[in-house]
């Protein structure tokens, strides 16, 4: 008898088997490859989001003879709150929104300046939405970034995610994704940055680095800044330095940044922190318009001194307009002050203090290399 | 008395196995969290000092067990205490290890359904888990033994990778200071990790059983180490990442540190592996409590041996508790409250025993035939 109940159990096992009963296709989600935040335009308060939908049937026919249409979609959606307007977003597609394939969070500098923390809480709550997504900010409206007209990747999605991709490579830009943002904007001695993107015809612009105080953007830096913020916050950047020559300011040569090194060195004296970076950089000469015969070492020495005095200033440019102008620490000096100086961080309201820190700039720099060129 | 003798048959590696696998259970999912919360930067040396502590009532456990060579903990203190008290405390302990493996599948339960499993009900969860549990507790010591020593090595080097690729996220800036305000937050820290270091009073149930006692303290200190370098490790990367103040956003800052564990291209949304990983470290927690609640049940019903149907009936009260709180704040304020009471529940039931035992002169009955 045990054995007959033992058996008929068994056999009811089976019924598990069929698992696929509420199966869900990946064809049958509604797969949001980016989101972008708008302030709603008709309205005092409110919201605009724009999403880019993959539209998977016009993706595998690929982009030969059976993709009629796109293989996305852009919808706008207005409404007063992100799940609102997701909400409202899910009654006009043909299955459930699926996050776990966002690449892109694109947020317009007009509600970046009004602070974004309220627009991120959906997405932090939410599950599904990849921590290694990207948070971009547009110089202008998102939408536009979403529904860019672009010959490079069929979906605009991936071609904007392979382009960060590409200038994170080559060191124009910094990983800005939406944890790194979150972190820093949830870490008290921390400022969060984005990358801003913008338009530009059929393709993409990098087109430098807002910077936040709290979850406000209180600022920006343009392309060239951005890669000199770069050498002061991370090792190893690359990047190109012009020297002029000094009668005329004709361009004399362009020297390429291979490859750099960072040093920060702090005191606290009188109560108060003051800063020495120490940048040293080295690469190699990659043009020569109307510069000096490169062949004996005394002139490379001259030339290194002049380029580290330029890099010098430049930096010390940046370093004043984010003190004077911005106002906000994006270098996470801060967070070097938590760190060393604890009792000090506590007495002091830092977002105060930063402006008015010393920091100073030391450059060495090594010509290594003229190409394959000699003189 | 009458004496019980006790088949042999759990070796020293099954000793490390169980004694490792049985004290990281759930606890982890929010240890960086609770930890940094009480010492901030200081989170690692709290992490590791309260390992110490875990192991230094260890130390005090496994000389009282071994005192006892043929007897579990209920059994040396119904001798030590008399009967009346001895019943009294085993049923304590039985009503927190009841209340713990309640807590454990909860809130794994809760993580599940947060992060992967959004649609399926919570009961869903906690039944298996402590179906799975019961399955593992009803076995005889010798399987349950080996379930431990075979899941342990698949699973602990697999969670170590997985904080290792996480690594690359760390910002030293965020470890320091290192004990700037003093001993007092470490302290304080150290007792935040009562939840993760429980559990290792299952030694106390297991010593009679031990192939080599003369080998336990040994094989126990090592079942500590693989706990604490587990342990200091997530908290180290945890608090490297996100830094002690963004950490306390993080309802599950363990799952949030897979979640942003990639290597590009090859690595990527590792949750799924992390949670599979996760049932086997929970449910070998659950199991080891289930058995030590069996154990000590069989002994106060004076059974002589244990019914295999009880483990399955015991968890049908569990379930109940673990549905209990009525969201996840509360699930945590039961968590703290059931794992500060089981501290000190240990601490006093073994720093009592322990004296009342070397003033009375008490020794067990039995050589140890190791």
């Amino acid at each position: 008898m045990a054995r007959r109940i033992t058996s008929l159990l068994l056999l009811l096992l089976l019924l598990t088997l069929g698992g696929c009963y509420d199966k869900q296709d990946i064809e049958q989600r509604t797969a949001i490859l980016a989101v972008g935040i708008d302030k709603n335009p008709e309205a005092e308060t409110g919201l605009e989001v724009t999403v880019q939908i993959a539209t998977h049937h016009n993706l595998a026919a690929g982009g030969g003879e059976g993709g009629e249409g796109k293989p996305f979609l852009v919808t706008t959606v207005r409404g007063n709150s992100i799940s609102s307007i997701f909400n409202k977003l899910e009654n006009m597609v043909n299955g459930p929104l699926f996050f776990g394939n966002t690449m892109l969070l694109v947020i317009s500098r007009e509600v970046a300046e009004e602070g974004v923390y309220n627009h991120l809480d959906y997405f932090l709550r939410n599950a599904q939405f990849r921590r290694k997504s990207w948070l971009i900010i547009s110089p202008g409206q998102a939408k536009e970034l979403l529904d860019i007209p672009t010959l490079l990747h069929p979906i605009p999605a991936l071609y904007l995610r392979t382009a960060l991709e590409n200038f994170v490579d080559t060191k124009a830009a910094p990983f800005t994704m939406f944890e790194n943002f979150i972190t820093s904007l949830n870490c008290p001695a921390e400022e969060p940055i984005a990358v801003i993107l913008g338009p530009a015809g059929d393709k993409v612009e990098l087109k430098g680095l807002a910077a936040f105080a709290q979850d406000r953007m209180v600022g920006e830096l343009d392309a060239a800044e951005l890669s000199l913020f770069l050498y002061l916050t991370r090792p190893n950047s690359r990047g190109l330095v012009y020297l002029l020559k000094p009668e005329d300011n004709q361009m004399e040569l362009c020297y390429e940044i291979q490859n750099s090194n960072l040093k920060l060195h702090s005191t606290l004296e009188g109560g108060r922190p003051s800063f020495t970076y120490q940048l040293w950089v080295e690469g190699n000469i990659v043009e020569n318009y109307l510069g000096p015969i490169l062949d004996d070492e005394a002139t490379l020495r001259r030339l290194e001194g002049r380029l580290a005095a330029k890099l010098e200033g430049e930096c010390l440019q940046v370093i004043r307009k984010v003190q004077e102008e911005i106002g906000s620490d994006i270098f996470n000096l801060g967070e070097y002050v938590r760190a060393h100086y604890p009792y000090y961080w506590q007495e002091i309201n830092w977002r105060e203090e930063f402006p008015r820190v010393p920091i100073r700039v030391e450059v060495t720099t090594h010509i290594r290399r003229l190409g394959i060129r000699r003189k | 008395m009458r004496r019980m003798d006790k088949e042999k048959q759990i070796t020293p590696r099954q000793i490390t196995s169980i004694l490792a696998s049985t004290i990281v259970g759930a606890g982890i999912l929010t240890l960086p969290r609770e930890v940094a919360a009480a010492a901030g930067s200081d989170g690692h040396l709290a992490t590791l000092l309260g390992g110490i502590l875990a192991t230094l009532l260890l130390l005090l456990l496994t000389r009282l067990g071994l005192r006892f060579p043929q007897q579990t903990l209920m059994e040396y203190s119904d001798l030590i205490l008399g009967r009346f008290l001895g019943k009294i405390l085993s049923i304590s302990f039985i009503i927190y290890w009841l209340l713990l493996a309640a807590i454990v599948v909860r809130i794994f339960g809760e993580m599940v359904i947060t992060a992967v499993l959004t649609r399926t009900p919570l009961e869903v969860i906690i039944g298996i888990m402590l179906l799975l549990g019961a399955q593992l507790a009803a076995q005889e010591l010798r399987v349950f033994a080996r379930v431990h020593e075979i899941l342990l090595i698949l699973t602990f080097p697999l969670l170590l990778l997985l904080f290792l690729i996480s690594a690359r996220n760390v910002n030293l800036l965020h470890l320091l200071p290192v004990l700037a305000f003093g001993l007092l937050p470490v302290l304080r820290g150290a007792l935040a990790t009562s939840l993760s270091y429980l559990g290792i009073e299952i030694i106390t149930m297991l010593v009679p059983y031990y192939t080599e006692q003369g080998q336990a303290l040994k094989y126990h200190l090592y079942g500590a180490a693989v706990a604490l370098v587990v342990y200091v490790t997530i908290v180290v990367i945890s608090l490297g990442s996100f830094g002690a103040d963004a950490l306390q956003y993080l309802q599950w800052p363990t799952l949030e540190q897979i979640r942003i564990a990639t290597i590009p291209g090859v690595l990527e949304r590792l949750e799924s592996v992390f949670i599979g990983v996760w049932v086997v470290v929970v449910f070998t927690t659950v199991g080891s409590l289930l058995l030590m609640v069996n154990l000590s049940l069989s002994h106060l019903l004076g059974w002589q041996k244990r019914n295999r149907l009880w483990h399955y009936l015991l968890i049908l009260p569990m379930f109940f508790l673990a549905r209990y709180p009525r969201n996840i704040v509360a699930v945590e304020l039961y968590a703290g409250i059931i794992s500060r009471a089981g501290l000190i529940l240990i601490t006093a039931a073994g720093g009592l025993l322990y004296l009342v035992a070397l003033l009375r002169r008490l020794k067990g009955a039995g050589k140890e035939n190791g």
